[in-house]
Formats: C-alpha cells, structure tokens, sequence
C-alpha cells in the first residue's frame, strides 16, 4: 500500500527525465534506450495471456478472504 | 443474486463504456482536432537490435481456455486443476510485481525520450492535459448517474449516498486498489442503508467485476489519443474495444495499470494503435490510474444499493 505513490512519483519522474533526454541526448543514446523499449515491448505483450490465465476470477466466482488484489 | 451482481456489474461497465465513448465524440474532436501532425516528425530512432518474443497464444486462446479451465473445473470439481490455477495465479503476480511494475518508470521514460527526440511529443503535449481533465469529468459524471439511478432504485438521495462514499473514494485514489479499499467501501455502503448481507456479497464481489471508472479512462483516453492523430471515431471500432476490454478488465484486475498492459493486444486490433502510441496511453493511464479505481469501488455502493432493492423485493 506504501509503495504506490512511489511508483506514481517514479513514473512522473520518468516522463520528466525522458523528455530531457530526448531533447538533449545525442542519437546513440536514443537508440540505445530503443532496444530496451522494443524488448519491454515485446515482454509485456508476451505476459498478456499469462495476465488473463492466472489472473482470471473466474475459477472461483465468490471471493475468497484472501485480498488478491492488494499489491500496491 | 451472484449472477445478478454480475450482470448488473457488466451492464454498468458496458454502458459506461458507451457514455465515455459518446462524451468523448462530442468533445475531443472540438478541443483537440488532429494537432498531431505525423509529418512533422523530424526523424526515426531505430534500435540497434531489438528481440521477437511471441506470446505463447493470443488474447482470445488466452480467454477461452481459461473459461474452459474455469468452469471445467467447477463442473468436475477437479482439485489439480484448480490448485494449478490458483498457483499459475500466484505465480503471475510475483513476475509482474517484481519484474514489469519496477521497470514500467523506465519503459516510460525510454518511450518518452523517443517521443521527444523524434519531434512527436510536442504535439501531443498540451492535449494529454486535456485529455485528462475530460477523463476527469467523465468518471464523475459516471458516479453521478449510477447513483442517480441507484437513488430513483433504492429511493435515497443519491447526493448523499455519494457524499457518504468519500472516504472510500479517497482511500481507492490513495491505494489505487478496490481490494485493499473493500473494509471502507463496505462499512460506507452500510451507512447507505445496505443490509449487512447483501454488501458482504456484492462489494467483494464488485471489487473484482465492476470495473466502469477503469472502463470510461480507457475509452476516454483511446478516443482522446485516436482524434490527435486525426483518426475518426468509428462506432463498430469501439464497440468491438468496449466489449473486449469489458472482458479483459474483469479478467485482469489486482496489478496497478493490469487492464492497460492486458489491453494492448486489442486496442491495436481494434482501434489500430501502434505499440508506440500505446506506450502513451500506459502513461497517461498509470499516471490517474486512482480515479479509475475510486471510480470503481464508489460505483460497487450504487450497485449494492440496486442489488439490496431488487433482492428485498423478492424475500417479501
């Protein structure tokens, strides 16, 4: 529950500190933070089915006591 | 009852879907219209190498097995199966807990300084606020007319109900969790005049089921997105994304911003996004990921205030 708003504060964080870096960062840089962006792109798509198999409530319709959700 | 909940769950998410999707025709394309121009994007960053994974099946092998799985299992009562799901289901949540949140801030942040760097963004810029701010209304106004009708139901001011709802709507914006929200969601829909057995039932549930404020973002944010590009919003397009995502979002609840990354697959299908335009609408997505929980877990009262109604109804 404590580690959501840092992870907010991250991702704002990021979009700043990207933003600085497209504006300033030579080519190769760029470049390189693409292949990262490419192959995070291609995992995140991968996780998807695995997202709907495992996550699915479906298997038990009434929810247990257990509070699955809370992960933040 | 519990079919109930869920169908009242699931017409809520559809409508809803529908009502951000209406709202967004009639004001995106006044407030936004087309700035993003993609000639003036000045030049491409390919990477220097990139990796091809693809997913071991595709979204719509992914839901009907597990629907197969699932009510297989309930029918035969296999406990293999079962235990096996419930351990894939664990499993799922450590990889993206520990490996795709953390990094979620640095895929941003590459996508960002690509966006930036190739001239993109200073045409999106501005509009994202914009964008924001009808999300913004869009699922206030959401609240307001499901607890309209569920006042016109239960026969309660529904201004009131709404007003006892704050602190679960503060808590689920702070948390951004229906799950870790349903003690205060619970103990506010009591004071609403919900019977103690009915909201046990219906706001666990709902917390898993009724996913409308997630619902009216992403349609918002997809309309939003799609008129900056100059793109129409054609009606089929969206109903084929609002119905999916009205599947996948029960599907894949309980990881922050779990709905956006599971929906990828059919915003590009469906809406033609491209992998790079969606990373944008990950950011926006995350960044106000708690107004579509709150939005979320303060609809699951109105709804326990129809289903309390209806079922009331049929023990007299």
């Amino acid at each position: 529950m404590k580690r959501k708003p840092g992870l907010l504060f991250k991702l704002f964080a990021a979009i700043a500190i990207g933003i600085v870096m497209g504006w300033l960062a030579p080519d190769w840089v760029i470049r390189s933070t693409n292949c990262f962006r490419d192959i995070f792109g291609q995992l995140i798509k991968f996780i998807v089915p695995f997202i709907i198999l495992g996550l699915s409530r479906r298997q038990s319709p009434i929810p247990a006591g257990r509070p699955a959700g809370c992960c933040c | 009852m519990l079919l109930l909940t869920i169908g009242i769950a699931w017409v809520s998410t559809v409508l809803t879907g529908y009502f951000a999707y209406v709202v967004s025709g009639a004001v995106f394309p006044r407030i936004l219209s087309g700035t993003l121009n993609e000639a003036a994007v000045t030049k491409a960053f390919p990477a220097y190498f990139t990796l091809t994974i693809p997913p071991i099946m595709d979204i719509f092998t992914a839901l009907v097995t597990s629907l197969v799985i699932g009510f297989g299992t309930i029918a035969t009562g296999s406990e293999t199966l079962q235990k096996a799901a419930n351990e894939l289901r664990d499993v799922v949540m450590v990889t993206l807990k520990n490996a795709f949140v953390p990094f979620l801030p640095v895929y941003v942040l590459t996508v960002m300084a690509d966006l930036t760097a190739s001239g993109k963004l200073v045409a999106v810029g501005g509009s994202c606020v914009k964008i924001m701010a009808l999300a913004t209304l869009t699922t206030t106004a959401v609240l307001l007319i499901q607890f309209g009708i569920a006042g016109l139901v239960a026969r309660k001011n529904p201004l009131k109900a709404l007003w006892n709802m704050l602190p679960a709507y503060l808590t689920g914006w702070g948390c951004c969790s229906s799950a870790a929200t349903i003690p205060y969601t619970l103990a506010q829909t009591k004071k609403n005049g919900v019977s103690d057995e009915t909201a046990a039932l219906v706001i666990p549930l709902c917390s898993n089921v009724h996913m409308a404020g997630s619902m009216a973002n992403m349609v918002v944010y997809a309309a939003g997105l799609l008129v900056l590009m100059g793109q129409g919003l054609d009606f089929a397009s969206f109903t084929e994304y609002i119905l999916l995502i009205s599947i996948i979002a029960v599907a894949s609840p309980g990881v922050p911003g779990g709905i956006v990354l599971a929906s990828q697959a059919v915003a590009e299908s469906a809406l033609g996004f491209t992998p790079e335009r969606y990373a944008i609408m990950i950011a926006i997505y995350l960044a106000l990921d708690g107004m579509g929980t709150a939005c979320n877990l303060t609809g699951d009262c109105a709804l326990a205030m129809i289903v309390d109604k209806f079922k009331g109804k049929k023990d007299r």
